[in-house]
């Protein structure tokens, strides 16, 4: 009898996913890539951007280097596989725009979700020098 | 005894051989009277590039696959992909991308196969520095929006000569929303959607 696989990580309810998954192994990814001070938090807040609406969506906030830096992941579907968002901000600033996030990418899954939070942060040249 | 005639005689067809040649010589310094002016006064007016200008590549880093298509086309195999397969994701993780414009011919084909269209051409055309590896682009560089002519308070951008209206030369004091000679695009578009429609009419007619 072929054993039973057990169920996707991704299948798990969204909160339960975000909270005991993703922004865990975010946390471990940015520790491998020399980052020690990385606070990251899964939170239901308003998005900070000039001209959003009011209303609370789920987000991924995570700031670094005594809060130099800032990033948002915005969950506004509650759903992983739906729409996602980013911005990107420093010095505590208000973020000016809200970028896509993977939106090219069909397959939605825990490691594919933190390499692009990586990769985006490597974009701003903050993980390795030129 | 009329031997000093032909001297003079000489002399006078030399002179005049002399004045035509300086005719012709300086015919060339009239005709620049009647010529359009081209002389644009550099830092303070600015000639704005045409729709198909290839001037700086503008990059974002976020819609590349590292798929190295721009390499490849390149005719010197410049753009520089430096990305690592990540094991855990089975997915190209790209780390730096960075073209040196010291050394790019601005072709344009990296731009023309890139299949994200993460690769832009754009207006800027100063690249002038005091280093040349300061033309060495890395991806924030290549992601910085680029300067426009139109868009710089200093700077009275004109318009090229085919961009002018029909009969005029100079491109200074054109009254606002002056026309170009030449149709736009969607104006064409326009036109033959028009014209298909007033041929299938007519077909519709005759049957």
């Amino acid at each position: 009898m072929p054993k039973e696989k057990p169920p996707a990580l991704e299948d798990k309810p969204f909160t339960e996913f975000m909270e005991q998954h993703f922004v865990p192994s975010l946390d471990e990814a940015f520790a491998d890539a020399g980052i020690d001070d990385m606070s990251l938090s899964f939170v239901k807040e308003p998005v900070p951007l000039a001209g959003a609406s009011s209303e609370s969506i789920w987000q991924v906030q995570g700031s670094w280097n005594k809060g130099t830096y800032q990033f948002n992941i915005y969950f506004p579907d509650e759903d992983i596989k739906g729409q996602k968002g980013f911005s990107f901000a420093t010095n505590g600033k208000q973020p000016s725009i809200f970028e896509s996030f993977m939106i090219d990418e069909r397959r939605v899954n825990l490691d594919l979700m933190v390499m692009y939070v990586l990769q985006r942060i490597n974009a701003e040249k903050l993980l390795v020098r030129n | 005894m009329f031997k000093f005639l032909q001297q003079v005689g000489d002399y006078a067809k030399g002179t005049v051989q002399a004045a035509k040649y300086i005719g012709q010589g300086l015919s060339v310094t009239f005709d620049h009277m009647q010529r359009r002016p081209v002389t644009v006064q550099y830092p303070y007016e600015k000639l704005i590039p045409s729709e198909r200008f290839r001037g700086r590549i503008h990059f974002e880093f976020d819609k590349c696959i590292s798929c190295e298509v721009c390499v490849r086309v390149c005719p010197i195999n410049l753009p520089v992909v430096d990305w690592e397969f990540d094991r855990t994701s089975k997915k190209k993780k790209l780390n730096h991308y960075s073209i040196d414009f010291g050394v790019c011919i601005f072709c344009g084909n990296c731009v023309e196969y890139c299949p994200t269209n993460c690769l832009s051409m754009t207006e800027e055309y100063e690249l002038s520095t005091y280093d040349r590896h300061d033309l060495n682009y890395d991806n924030v560089a290549l992601g910085r929006l680029p300067y426009k002519v139109t868009q710089d308070p200093m700077v009275t951008p004109l318009r090229e000569l085919a961009y002018l209206p029909k009969g005029v030369s100079d491109p200074h004091d054109l009254p606002a929303g002056a026309p170009r000679p030449g149709k736009f695009p969607q104006d064409i578009i326009e036109a033959t959607k028009a014209q298909e429609d007033s041929e299938k009419d007519k077909a519709e007619a005759a049957q």
